[in-house]
Formats: C-alpha cells, structure tokens, sequence
C-alpha cells in the first residue's frame, strides 16, 4: 500500500510497526465482545489497586508533612522482595499449602517489615521534614539508589517469585473465558484497605490530627500536637500501606532489580494525574492510570509509556491541583 | 593574600583555567601509565559543559531539574540524525546542531516548565526527560532503538581521524574538548558575573522580593534554561563522538542523577564546582564501578554530601584553607 | 575583578593551557614511544606465561539467567583445558566483567583490553551489545568470540568484513525461521485453511528481527493469503512486570497461534500469568527461545504442548547421550561442576573455548611457535570442530563472515519428572544451510527488516514450500 508523503522510512513505519492498529469492527456485538470488555475491566481494577496501593503511602506523607519521598516506591519493592525472597519460603513451612494462610500473612509479613524499616530510616526523615525541596528530593533520591543496592545485597541480582498464592487461587472460569482469581482477591483488598484508610482519616482522632497538620502544622503544634509524633505516625502509615501493597503484589509478578524506579515513574504518573497529596487523588489517579493504559494497549501498543507521560503533562499544565478535586483530602 | 587564596578556592576563574592545565598536562603521563585512566579523563573533561549548564539551573537559579539527560539526549540524537541522514561527520557541525536543536526543545519545553517551581519543576522535567528517552527506545526504525547509532570517528576541520591509532586519536579528542571547556568556562564565567547573572541570584535568593523590584522571573528563569539546555546538549553531543554510539540510556533518568550528583559531589553554586565534580565523580565511578555496589555508594554519598558537605568539594577545600589560614594567623 | 583582568586571564589561562598542554601531550607520547621496548624476536619456543581471557556476561538482572550460564560454560571450558596441561602448555587465566548497557559495556570491555590486556575474550549476550563492542574489538584489535548478540547486523552492516570478532550461535534470523518451520511441521498448519497469528514480542532489536523473520516465513511457507495478523505488541525489554493487559488483548483477538521471542524474566512473568487467564488452552504458544536458558528457572512448570524453541541452538538432551558422547561428556561435566544443566549459552561459551584452543593448536603444527592473532584468526576461517551441539563450522567468506553455523532444533515443550521442569520433545532438526543466507549470495539487506535473510527468504524462497 502506497502513502503518498510519508516516504521510504514512513512506509516502513506503517507496513511494520502499524502505529495505529487497524481495527476490524465486527458485525455484531456478542456475547464474547462483552466478556471481553469485561475481563479488560477487571484488569484495570487490578491495574488500579497495584498503583493504588503505592500512591496513597506517597501522597500522605506529602499531604501531611510535604515531604515527597522519591523513596517511597522502594518501600513498595522492599514488601515484594521481602516475601519473594525470604518470607513465602517460611510462610510454605508453617502453613503448608493451605490457601487461606497464603492470602493472607505474607501481606501482613511484608507490611511489618517495611514499616520496621522505615523506623530505621525515620531520622532521616526528621532531618528533612521543614527543609528546602532540594533537600528532601536529593536525599531521597539517594534513598532510593542504597534501597536498590540493599536489595541486590540481601536477594540477589535474579529474578524471584512468590507465586504460590496465585497458582493455588486458581482461576475461574466464565464460560469458555478464565480469569485469575488472585487478582480478585487484590481488588477487593485495595478497596477493603482504602475504606479503613478513609475511615481512620476522616473518622478517628488521629486522623484527624493528621489532616489538621497538614493544613498548618504550625498551628497544630500551638494546639498541642506533637510534631514529631505526627511525623512518625505518617511514616509508619505509609511504610505499612507501601509493605501491603508489595506483598500482595508480589505473588502475580516476580521481584526484579530496577522495579523501584519504573514504579516510581509510574507512581509519579498517578500522583500527577491525581493530586498531590490527596488521597482521593490516589484512587483517582491510580485509576485513570490504569485506563489509559489499557486504552493505548488496544489502540497504540506501540506509544504505550510516552502515551500516559503527554497525559500527564497535559493535565499538569491545564490543572496542576490534579483532577483528584484540588482540595486537600 | 588570604583573601586572594580563599577566592582561589572559588569563584575566581583563574583557579578554574589553572584547575584544567593541570589537568591537560597531566593527561598524557597518566594514559602513558594507564590508558584506562586516560579515558576517565576524557569523560571528566567531555561532562564539564552538561555540569556547568545543569550548576547554572540549580546553583544559580534554584532550579532543580530531575531531567537534564532530556538535553543531552537531543544533543546525542542530533549527531546520530546528522551522520545517518546527511552523512556529517565534522565534529563543528555536530556541535552547531546539537546547539539549535537543544534551543528549540528549550524553547518549546521552557515557556512550560519554568512556570512551576521546586518538586513539580523537578518531577515535570523527569517526565519530559522519561517521554524523550521513551520515544527514542520505540522508534527503533529511526533511532535504532536500544542497538542505537554507529557513528565512525569524527572529522576535526575537515580532517579526518579515521587512520590514527586510539591512542592517538583519544589524545586529538581530549586536548579538542579541553580547549572548547576553555572557552565554555569563560563564556559561563561572563553570565553568572553579568547582571543577568545577578537576576538570576536574586530570584533564587528570594523569589518574592525578587519580584517586587521589578524582575521578570519568567523570562529571567527561561533564558537561563536555553543556555543550560544548550550546554548540557553539547556534553551530549561530545560524549556521543567520544563513544562512537548514540543509544536511549544517554536520555535515561539514571544520567540525570549523574548530572546532579557529579555537581553536588563538586559543590553546587560554586563556580568550580562542576569542573571538579566531573572529575572526581568519573574517577570515583572508575573505581566503583569494579566494586559491584556502587548505587549504594553513590546514595550514600549524595545523603551525606547534602547533610555533612553542601558546598561539596570545593567548599571544603575553601574552609580548609579559612582553617590553615586562621591557624597561622594564631601563631599555630 | 575588572572585565579586563578577566578578559586577560582568559587570553593567559587559554594560551598558556594549550600550549603546555600540547607540548606535553606531544613529548610525552615520543618520550613513551622511545621508552617502549621494541617487540620481542621471533623465537621457536612457547611462553609459560599464562594466557589471559575476559569473560563478560549479564551477571544481574533480567539477563541473568542467561548470562551465569554462558560464564559458566566457558569457566568450565577453561578448567578443563587447564587440568590437561592448557593450550601448548600455558594455563589460561580469566576475569569476568558485567554485560549491561550498550555505553557501560563498550566501557567494561575497554578495560579488558586496555588495563587487563586479555588475549581472547568471550562473551556477550545481548544483541544491542555485539553492534556495539564490535567496532571497538576490531578498532583494539582483540581476538573476540561472541557467544551470542545474534543479531544480523553485526557482520551484514556493522562490521561486514571483521578481522578479530567472531560468533558462535546461529544467527540471529535463523532463530524465528528455525521456530516457525518447526511450528509449521509440528502443528501440521498445512492443513488449516486460515491461520490467525499474534506477536509479542520484547521491543529491541532481537524482538523485532524475530517477529519479522517468524512473520515473512509463516507468508512464504503457508502462503500470504492464508496468514492473517490479529495482534502485535512489543513491551519494553525487563519492563513490564505485569502483562495482564497484554494477556487479554491477546485472547480476545482469537489468534490460532502467539508467535513470541520473549525470554528471561519476560517469559517466566508472562506464562505464569497466562496461565491464570488459560491463554495455553485457547491458542498455540510458539516460541523460539524460552526453553534456551536456565529451563530449570526459566520454563519449570512450562505448560505442555506449546512448541518449544531455543535460540536455533542447543538443547541439552540432544543430540542423544547415547548416541554421541561429547555431548553426554559436556552435560555430565556441567552437571559436576555447576549443580545445573546446561543450555544454549553455556554450550556456546564451552565452544568459544574450545574453538580458540583448536585453533591456536593448529596454527602451532603450520607455523612452528606460538600463533600471533592474525595465525590464529587464519586458522579459525574455515574451521569446523565437534562441540556438544554437533558440528559447528567457521564461515570464511562473506556474507556473514565469521559467523558461526550449527543445525538447530525446534520441539514441543514436555514436562520431564527426571529433571524438573519442561524439556524439549520430538524434536526436529532443522539443518541450518537450508535457513541460512548462504556463503557468496549477492543481496542487499531487506530496507523493511534489514537483514540479508529477509531479502533471501523473499526473493528465493517459493511460496507454499516447506524448504526443510
């Protein structure tokens, strides 16, 4: 086929990489259309509640404290690594191959491990909390080439699973269609999980504590708060959130070197899209992430990562607040 | 004389201009020695200019970009473009281009970017940075995607080094880059001392009062990113004739750490800083590099060079000698 | 300080750089050149010094799986020769370097040959790094084997008439040729009036040379009318961990057949997760290379049925214990010294070894004393030895020229209980002169896919044949 214009390397373009997939429309729409419509939706619950899962961590500790944590998805990763290197093996030993156990511990496992960590790293955040951007984006930055580093250190350069939990799920099947079920299982856990969160938020005293510090920590403080005790909470909180997300991540993919940065560059995404700090904007965010990930799968499966970037960028430009309702929480 | 020795260490360009002789009469003994080592002075040297411009945005201006790898990406690309399409091989031309083509991009990206301030300036020039390098990666057919570009030694004046022996040819590269630093120094040198330059302190400094006398932040502040566009790219276009390969990582995130934390180890906001940076980061890199964990080194150091040391190298070498000095002036 | 002063300095700084600078530069490198001893005489006897080799292969991430094995071949190669007395007598030493980006490697091999001063190397996995070292081992005139990096372009454009590199596994277009043949005769295509095809397949160059060349050979064998194209992707090489949404494009345009060159890491997440979504039971899984490396790790509970390749190279089971005994030597070695199997790359490295013994060994009888490079590479053009894989043989003349040429082998997958994991079944050889561009065939490079084996299957190839 000849296109007039675009010329040798053009043409090239078209016959082999097809930017723009041809796409056949069917006469009518049947039954399978619809499963299949439907199997992409829960993919992009799943998709969702993975970035989910890591920006909420991030956005609360900015949204109370303004730190940004470039760090933040390595806490993510450290969860994933914990229990695909060291913790299913000891889940497997004490639980055997019961299913129930799997589900549910190595989450658990994950998040109390990253959150002990974050304990060991909370001086540092105590030294940048209250200092210049550059400070906290610098050091963090470096937090996340040692965290890098550690995981080599500790697991190894291979690639490790832990995928017991998702192969015992199973998958279930929809007439002649098969869904994994553990991905079932994440949905509802991010959707579990962000309902305590809001819960303790907008419900509790502490929270309450927390949303106060973060419209004005000065004032907090002259109110009595403890500043300090404030910081710890929301590192704690976010630590666990990122632990969690990792270890319910991990049994649907394998633990790899380099993961903390494409999350960061994905989370990154998320939080743009949906507010800085916000955690509407978390779930926001992870979402339409997760759309347009999709949508460009099935349209430009070629442009897939730079496609979501110009989103990204777009709304930066047009609404920096983020589309996550602009207002704090 | 102490006042002379502490500017010395400083913001005075003589020390740079010496800083670099000696470097250039070092160079020959040390490849003589190791020519392994003699091409770590050829990336120290080819870096100066991406640090000078990347020290001009952050040191100077208070701008602190995630995304300088986007420059010297188009610069790396430029070259790889002019050689496969129109055959160009002279490095004069190469620089030419990686020099309008970063003003472009500049002046597309800029007007945008330099509305936001600190973390979304940061983050907003890593995601621009991100599209680029993805971009190069996807369009394998005219980027060569991860294979990259080929491109054969460069031409000097019309000459060309294709018959020379390496050794020959890295000492034609060097001696080439120092010179073009020379002048790169002196020119950077001229804006931070004008009053341009001074604009650009005051709106670090203090961005509203900056504003209140009368200082067009905006325009101010996107100058200043066409030139460290500008500079940065031409790092880009050297480093790609130094390696003879124009490959996506060069536009990768990890290069712009490297141009922050060379910068930082050197001393930020001190003019020789980006000179000594370049050359203490790629020795240490050297050296690192054989030591397999070198993230965590490199993490560790960025941690406690912004906690223990913020003015980096050059500021400690400046309170050592306010140290000798009051020493002596004590009698001790 | 006045604009003067400043514009004086500069003038003084400048000058008096320069010119320092490039007196030094000048006496140093004439100073050196006198200083340098002149080159030993010509003398009967063989050095006892031993013989240094530089070994670089992805030691982390996602490539490991590949590149641990291929060092382990050659280490084992090496200690082998070293315990019957080495090359002519001389041990061989080693040092092993990381495989990563096209810039760091380029830069790790440098040392190599700069600092370390290696007299053969062995090494590389990744075709976005043979391009790029390639120039520099001709340009640092260093005997260089690459085990892998199978792209074309190495000797059809990047260096078409190489002096110091050579290449041991097959070629990398012959790699998807090898598989769709192998699925053609496997899966008896035939006799099916339509094939529906998907493609996935890791973005790089590697992907993208399998998808053309498994694509053009599906067009030419069973007829462009009969092949329809239903889904292509190509995510990011050891970027994607999560391919669900691939999956599900994937199955919800109902190919006949996934044609994939994804491997690694990529391979493990993906089947894993297919499997969830039972992509194994609504399609056939084609692919030319997961079962190449590491199958202990990279294909453990591989589903069965789904047509197995490997790289166009080697499989350890064959050819058969009993019926060649190098091989069962090699894979009882191996399995002694290194606690695993071995695979694709490890044969490759274990040959590279072999192939630089062989020939300095016969460039010893015809010269008389210890071959210089260019004895040794005269020896290599032409040669043909007997690895574990079977014969292999040094292409002399272009095009392809140091390229090395075995038969391959495509299968079904089967899960084997004697070992673990998925193996290799029924295979089939597909001998690699019937693939292969041959040597003195004039043709230039497809412009589409940029291979020479393009152009060849294209203009030479009849349509509706099956040319094995």
């Amino acid at each position: 086929m000849h296109i007039a214009g675009l010329g040798k390397h053009g043409e090239k373009a078209w016959y082999q990489y097809k930017l723009i997939r041809v796409y056949n429309p069917r006469e009518t729409i049947d039954m399978l259309e619809i499963m299949d419509l439907l199997v992409r939706i829960y993919n992009i619950f799943f998709g969702a509640s993975v970035l989910f899962l890591i920006a909420v961590g991030l956005n609360i500790i900015y949204g109370v404290m303004k730190i940004v944590n470039l760090a933040h998805p390595a806490f993510f990763v450290l969860g994933c690594y914990t229990i695909a290197g060291t913790g299913m093996g000891v889940m497997i030993n004490i639980f055997g191959s019961s299913i129930i156990p799997l589900l549910i511990t190595p989450p658990l496992l994950a998040a109390f491990v990253v959150a002990v960590s974050s304990l060991l790293i909370f001086p540092l955040f105590l030294f940048i909390s209250g200092k210049g951007d550059e400070v906290q984006l610098l050091i963090t930055y470096g937090l996340l080439l040692i965290f890098e580093d550690i995981f080599r250190l500790i697991w190894g350069s291979e690639p490790l699973r832990a995928s017991q939990p998702f192969e015992l799920a199973g998958s279930l099947s929809i007439g002649e269609y098969l869904i994994p079920v553990y991905n079932i299982y994440v949905i509802i856990s991010a959707l579990v999980i962000a309902l305590i969160l809001w819960i303790f938020l907008f419900k509790s005293k502490s929270g309450l504590l927390l949303r106060a510090s973060s419209m004005d920590i000065e004032m907090a403080a002259a109110l009595g708060a403890n500043v300090k005790k404030v910081l710890l909470l929301t590192v704690l909180i976010a630590s666990f959130l990122a632990g969690l997300g990792g270890g319910l991540f991990i049994p649907s993919a394998s633990a790899m070197l380099g993961m903390s940065v494409e999350f960061l560059v994905l989370a990154f995404v998320v939080v743009v899209i949906g507010g800085l700090g916000s955690f509407l904007g978390s779930l926001v965010g992870a979402f339409i992430v997760s759309v347009l990930r999709t949508i460009t799968l099935i349209l430009f499966p070629e442009l897939e990562l730079a496609l979501i970037y110009i989103v990204a960028i777009i709304i930066l430009t047009l609404k920096p607040e983020g589309l996550g309702g602009g207002k704090k929480w | 004389m102490v006042e002379r020795l502490k500017r010395f260490f400083g913001d005075d360009i003589k020390t740079n201009f010496i800083f670099l002789t000696i470097i250039a009469i070092l160079y020959p003994i040390i490849y003589v020695f190791s020519p392994g080592w003699g091409v770590v002075l050829g990336h120290g040297v080819t870096w100066i200019s991406a640090l000078l411009g990347f020290n001009l945005l952050f040191g100077y201006t208070g701008l602190l970009s995630f995304g300088h790898a986007l420059f010297l990406g188009v610069g790396a690309y430029t070259v790889g473009f002019m050689y496969k399409y129109l055959g160009i091989n002279n490095i004069e031309l190469h620089l030419l281009g990686g020099i309008l083509s970063s003003t472009v991009v500049a002046l597309i990206i800029g007007p945008i970017v330099v509305r936001y301030t600190r973390i979304f300036f940061a983050i907003f020039m890593l995601a621009i940075a991100q599209i680029l390098w993805s971009l190069y990666y996807k369009f394998y057919w005219v980027t060569g995607g991860t294979d990259g570009i080929k491109i054969p030694r460069f031409s000097i004046l019309g000459i060309s080094l294709e018959k020379l022996d390496f050794a020959t040819y890295h000492h034609v590269y060097f001696y080439f880059v120092t010179g073009l630093t020379f002048i790169l120094v002196y020119i950077m040198w001229r804006i931070i001392n004008s009053p341009f330059g001074l604009t650009l302190k005051s709106i670090r400094d203090n961005e509203t009062r900056a504003r209140f006398i009368g200082v067009d932040i905006y325009r101010a502040r996107l100058y200043a990113f066409i030139i460290s566009a500008i500079y940065a790219s031409i790092t880009g276009v050297l480093a790609v004739n130094h390696h003879r390969l124009v490959t996506p990582d060069i536009a990768y995130w990890t290069t712009s750490g490297k141009v922050v934390f060379a910068t930082l180890l050197g001393g930020a906001r001190i003019f020789i800083g980006p000179i000594v940076g370049s050359f203490v980061f790629h020795i240490i890199e050297s050296f690192a590099m054989k030591f397999i964990y070198w993230q965590m080194v490199m993490g560790i150091l960025i941690i406690a060079i912004v906690i223990l040391m913020p003015g980096g190298i050059a500021h400690l070498a400046r309170t050592l000698v306010d140290v000798a000095v009051s020493h002596r002036r004590r009698g001790g | 300080m006045s604009k003067k002063t400043g514009r004086r300095d500069f003038l003084k700084g400048l000058v008096s750089g320069l010119v320092v600078g490039g007196i030094a530069g000048v006496a140093g490198t004439e100073i050196y050149r006198g200083l340098a001893p002149p080159p030993p005489p010509v003398r009967e006897e063989i050095p006892t010094t031993p013989i240094k080799a530089g070994i670089q292969a992805y030691l982390t991430g996602g490539g490991a799986l590949w590149g641990k094995p291929m060092m382990q071949g050659a280490i084992l190669a090496i200690e082998e020769i070293n315990e019957r007395g080495g090359i002519l007598g001389r041990k061989i030493e080693y040092v092993v370097k990381s495989e990563t980006s096209p810039e760091e490697t380029v830069r790790e091999y440098r040392t190599l040959v700069l600092d370390e001063k290696i007299d053969f190397y062995v090494g590389l996995i990744s075709s976005s790094n043979t391009p790029a070292v390639g120039p520099v081992a001709e340009e640092l005139q260093t005997l260089t084997f690459f085990v892998d990096g199978c792209t074309d372009f190495l000797f059809e454009s990047v260096v078409p008439d190489p002096r110091f590199c050579f290449r041991i596994t097959n070629i990398q277009s012959a790699d998807g040729v090898a598989a769709a043949i192998g699925a053609i005769k496997l899966l008896n295509l035939t006799e099916k009036d339509k094939v529906r095809i998907a493609h996935i397949h890791p973005d790089y160059a590697y992907g993208r040379n399998a998808h053309a060349h498994m694509q053009i050979t599906f067009e030419k064998v069973l007829g462009k009318d009969r092949v329809e194209v239903v889904y292509e992707a190509f995510p990011g090489l050891f970027k994607i961990t999560d391919f669900s949404p691939y999956i599900t494009e994937i199955i919800a345009n109902r190919p006949d057949i996934l044609a994939s060159s994804l491997w690694g890491a990529d391979v493990v997440n993906f089947y894993k997760q297919a499997i969830g979504y039972g992509l194994f039971e609504k399609m056939k899984y084609v692919s030319c290379i997961a079962h190449a490396a590491s199958p202990a790790e990279a294909v453990k509970d591989f589903p069965d049925g789904h047509i197995a390749g490997v790289h166009a190279n080697y499989f350890f089971l064959y050819p058969e214990w009993d019926k060649y005994p190098i091989n069962k030597s090699f894979v009882n070695n191996y399995y002694r010294r290194w606690g695993t199997y071995p695979d694709s790359p490890s044969e490759g490295a274990y040959v590279a070894v072999y192939l630089y013994k062989n020939a300095v060994e016969k460039a010893y009888t015809m010269i008389g004393r210890f071959p210089e490079v260019d004895d040794i590479i005269r020896a290599l053009e032409g040669m043909t030895i007997y690895g574990p894989a079977g014969p292999i043989h040094v292409r002399a003349e272009k095009p392809n020229k140091h390229q090395c040429y075995k038969d391959g082998i495509v299968g079904i997958s089967k899960y084997d209980p004697r070992f673990g994991f998925s193996v290799l079944d029924k295979p089939i050889v597909i001998p690699i002169s019937k693939i292969t561009v041959p040597e003195g065939w004039e043709g230039t490079p497809d412009p589409k896919a940029g291979t020479l084996a393009y152009s060849w299957i294209r203009e030479t190839w009849r349509e509706g044949v099956v040319p094995v």
